[in-house]
């Protein structure tokens, strides 16, 4: 073939592959959506201010609701479901798009609104959206009070404080939407049916986690008990029914582990449990399991939690009373461009 | 040459034929049509290769659909399971809220497969997660408007309500589980509150936000009726289903599914108020019935004006109860005033409907057995003189067939002139001490009454009657001339 025929056949196929990729481009399936979410690997355009203060209204509704329905509620299974509900929308609606800003998922809108919200790491008060992640995280406090957990409450509204210092004294409707109250108030009233509430906070931080590991954790395969079985009434049942949950709830979400999307997670969680010593059980260590010893001063409490094979082990942090008593995530931190970018894409 | 290019143009049109793309539009035009089985058995056929179709999300999705709803029609377990999957699949790859909102959907449809409490929690919580999810990510599409959202919104959060409503009635021995529902319920429905449906586009969407706004305020009150969820979802299904019966054969269905919902919460209720309202409920639905069967109808009537009674009788304890009882017994709950005339109209409305049919089919004996029930009652109805008209004929019947035994005769003869008097004494009533004019109503009770005067040989009162009230009832007033008005070009 001469060079001027074959940069005709050239030319020839060209056009016609073009041709070709105009007809798929026609022929591309509609959308079944009229606004489809935005594929996976591409930047979203950052959402408005107002959008995002929309979005966390309903986020608060959502959360004051359940903590009117917490307040009538009667026995502890539902307190429990209620609590955790307030937990996972804290958690998928405030922490995992806005601090975490991981992407577990090719899921682009979870990822979406975060490009416009690093103001809201640097603004801190002077950010529009500030008071509101307070007031979610005083909420979420709130809720912790009326299931009687007060140094879980405390944490909580601690954090909020450290976001707006204001918060508590921010209006909210929990009474059924009817009138509104300072967060002050309904602190008050979920720190009068505290009772005699001991639990004592604990602190974990996250050491060679293996994200296999944490996916094989459940209610089945995970157990807290006190180590002294004379211990045992509803309510020290209810309180290792808690622990669990918190514990799961800390490798599931908080823990950073060999997943590359957890990178930017606080690495450490928190359990509140009466003073005592507790047995840490998973799967492959029913048998021995490990122990957790909880002081009264919870500066003594901490501890590093590591994978080994299948199964969790913890043991005391050497140098636990030299760190200092913080709640206060580390997600807070002003994020790294670099950091930012990198996550965006993934 | 020519020969090669043709070849070529074939052979890269062949390579670029949009195949797949073309199998996503198959399915979903097939989906459409309904052609359920015919998009599972494509699916299957191109197991392997539809994750590597660039629409392998859409493919997924109507695989998915398609087998749930298959799953709907036959029950199949596998056919579940899979959807499932396909749709965990396609929801991995992109997301939509459409897939979002059919994953959890089939998640909750797989609830009746799960045995223990903790399963089931499980599976709720993500299904209905999951369905919440895409309604919360639609609403941030419309950027979280709050006196308008779209069809697409109302259509989700109609199909959420039902799965959720649905849900507490068949969950209610987990009252944790029913206490989490009802808080989801209300987060559904508190979304409603401030939408304005006089803000729609146009009269079409005024229409479906105006319906939606109505459902969702009912379903929020009737979260607190009888302070228990359980017997407020079974009274909002009962009422859901009552607004569908047309009162034709077609929508009979939903007349029963009513009615088995009501006489389930009854079954349950615990506050007298609500079961009062429930009463009241089953009294208006029975006296809605419509029907060719007869004995059917007179079986309703029947129903409907028991329970009415019943209520009434609640409704009594209730107002003899001391002042610090009468307070409100659940949220919503209605005004005692207006209950007792719903329940005390429904009365009426059963007891007439009963009264004639019995009289109708010439059970004289069964009419005239509900007499106390008519006279009895310190309350009118609308067709109460008529009612004590068919009481003093089915006497007047009765007496004539007992002739013979005077006993009988004169227990009768009473009983007809007793009723058809307090017809005419009802009917007269209406015009609150006034003389009388013209009304059809009073001058048939009056006729009546003379009539049956007269047929027992009470003479000189029926002439008495006649005299007094007679020339009221002698012709219908003229209707006034309409005034000529002279109208100046």
């Amino acid at each position: 073939m001469s060079a001027a025929r074959l940069l005709r056949f050239t030319a020839v196929l060209l056009a016609l592959v073009l041709v070709c990729s105009g007809v798929l481009a026609q022929d591309e399936t509609e959308p079944i959506e009229e606004t489809p979410a935005v594929a996976a690997g591409t930047e979203a355009p950052p959402l408005q201010t107002s959008q995002l203060y929309s979005e966390m209204e309903w986020v608060l509704n959502d959360m004051m609701r359940c903590i009117e329905e917490l307040r009538n509620a009667e026995d502890l299974q539902s307190k429990r479901l209620l609590v955790e509900q307030v937990e996972e929308l804290l958690y998928r609606q405030v922490e995992f798009p806005f601090m975490y800003q991981q992407s577990d998922s090719p899921n682009a809108l979870d990822v979406a609104p975060i490009g416009a919200t690093t103001d809201v790491v640097d603004g801190r008060e002077a950010n529009p959206l500030a008071p509101l992640f307070a007031q979610a995280f005083a909420l979420m406090g709130i809720a912790k009070g009326y299931e009687g957990y007060a140094a879980a409450a405390n944490d909580y509204i601690d954090r909020a404080k450290e976001i707006y210092g204001n918060v508590l004294s921010m209006r909210v409707r929990i009474d059924s939407f009817q009138v509104p109250k300072e967060l002050n108030h309904w602190l008050a009233d979920s720190r009068g049916r505290w009772g005699a509430t001991s639990s004592i906070r604990v602190t974990f931080y996250g050491k060679t986690i293996s994200q296999e590991v944490v996916d094989g954790l459940n209610l089945k395969t995970l157990h807290i008990k006190p180590e002294d079985a004379g211990n045992a009434s509803p309510a020290m049942d209810y309180n290792m029914l808690v622990a669990q949950h918190d514990f799961l709830k800390g490798m599931r979400r908080y823990v950073v582990t060999d997943d590359l999307d957890t990178k930017r997670r606080d690495n450490k969680f928190f359990l509140y449990l009466p003073p005592g010593k507790y047995r840490l059980m998973t799967e492959v260590s029913m048998d021995y399991g490990t122990i957790i010893e909880v002081h009264a001063n919870p500066s003594r409490n901490h501890y590093m939690v590591e994978t080994i094979e299948d199964g969790v082990t913890v043991y005391p942090v050497p140098d636990a009373e030299s760190i200092e008593e913080s709640v206060v995530p580390t997600g807070y931190r002003p994020l790294e461009p670099a950091e930012t970018g990198s996550e965006q894409g993934q | 040459m020519r020969a090669r290019y043709l070849f070529t143009l074939l052979f890269v049109l062949l390579l670029c034929s949009p195949t797949l793309a073309l199998e996503a539009n198959q399915l979903r035009d097939m989906f459409v049509a309904g052609d359920y089985q015919g998009v599972v058995n494509l699916c299957d056929a191109n197991a392997g290769q539809i994750e590597q179709s660039e629409f392998a999300d859409q493919v997924l999705l109507y695989c998915g659909q398609a087998k749930v709803a298959l799953y709907e029609e036959n029950g199949s377990t596998p056919m579940l399971t899979s959807a499932i999957e396909d749709l965990e699949m396609s929801l991995n790859m992109y997301y939509l809220h459409s897939t979002s909102f059919a994953l959890g959907k089939a998640r909750v449809m797989a609830l009746d497969k799960t045995s223990t409490r903790e399963e089931k929690r499980a599976l709720i919580w993500k299904g209905l997660g999951e369905m919440w999810d895409a309604i919360n990510k639609r609403h941030g599409d419309e950027g979280f408007t709050r006196a308008v959202v779209s069809d697409a919104i109302l259509s989700y959060s109609l199909q959420y309500k039902k799965l959720i409503t649905d849900l507490v009635i068949k969950e209610q021995d987990d009252p944790a589980m029913v206490m989490w529902l009802t808080a989801r319920i209300r987060m559904l429905t508190d979304r409603f509150k401030q939408i304005d449906p006089s803000q729609g586009e146009n009269e079409t969407r005024q229409g479906n936000l105006d319906a939606v706004y109505s459902y969702m305020q009912e379903l929020y009150e009737a979260t607190y009726f009888d302070r228990n969820p359980v017997v407020g979802m079974y009274k909002y299904n009962g009422d859901s289903n009552e607004h569908d019966y047309m009162q034709d054969e077609e929508t009979q269905e939903m007349f029963h599914k009513s009615l088995y919902y009501y006489n389930e919460g009854l079954f349950r209720v615990r506050i007298p108020k609500a079961r009062a309202v429930l009463h009241e409920r089953i009294a208006y639905l029975c006296s809605l019935y419509i029907s060719e069967d007869k004995d059917k109808k007179i079986e309703f009537y029947k129903q409907g004006f028991h329970n009415a009674a019943d209520g009434l009788v609640i409704m009594d304890r209730i107002a003899a109860d001391k002042p610090e009882r009468a307070d409100r017994a659940y949220r919503f709950e209605p005004d005692n005033t207006d209950l007792i005339a719903q329940l005390q109209k429904h009365y009426g409305q059963n007891l007439s409907g009963l009264i004639y049919l019995m009289w109708e089919r010439q059970d004289y004996q069964s009419v005239v057995a509900l007499r106390q029930n008519v006279f009895d009652k310190g309350f009118d109805w609308k067709t109460k003189a008529n009612d004590f008209l068919l009481i003093a004929d089915s006497a007047a019947k009765l007496a004539i067939s007992n002739v013979s035994d005077k006993i009988m005769y004169d227990k009768y003869k009473e009983m007809c002139l007793m009723s058809s008097s307090r017809a005419f004494k009802f009917s007269l009533a209406k015009f609150n001490g006034r003389w009388p004019t013209y009304d059809e109503e009073f001058c048939e009770a009056m006729n009546a009454y003379s009539g049956f005067l007269m047929q027992f040989g009470e003479t000189v009162e029926a002439s008495n009657l006649e005299r007094t009230y007679g020339p009221v009832c002698q012709e219908p007033p003229a209707e006034p001339a309409a005034l000529e008005v002279e109208v100046n070009p």
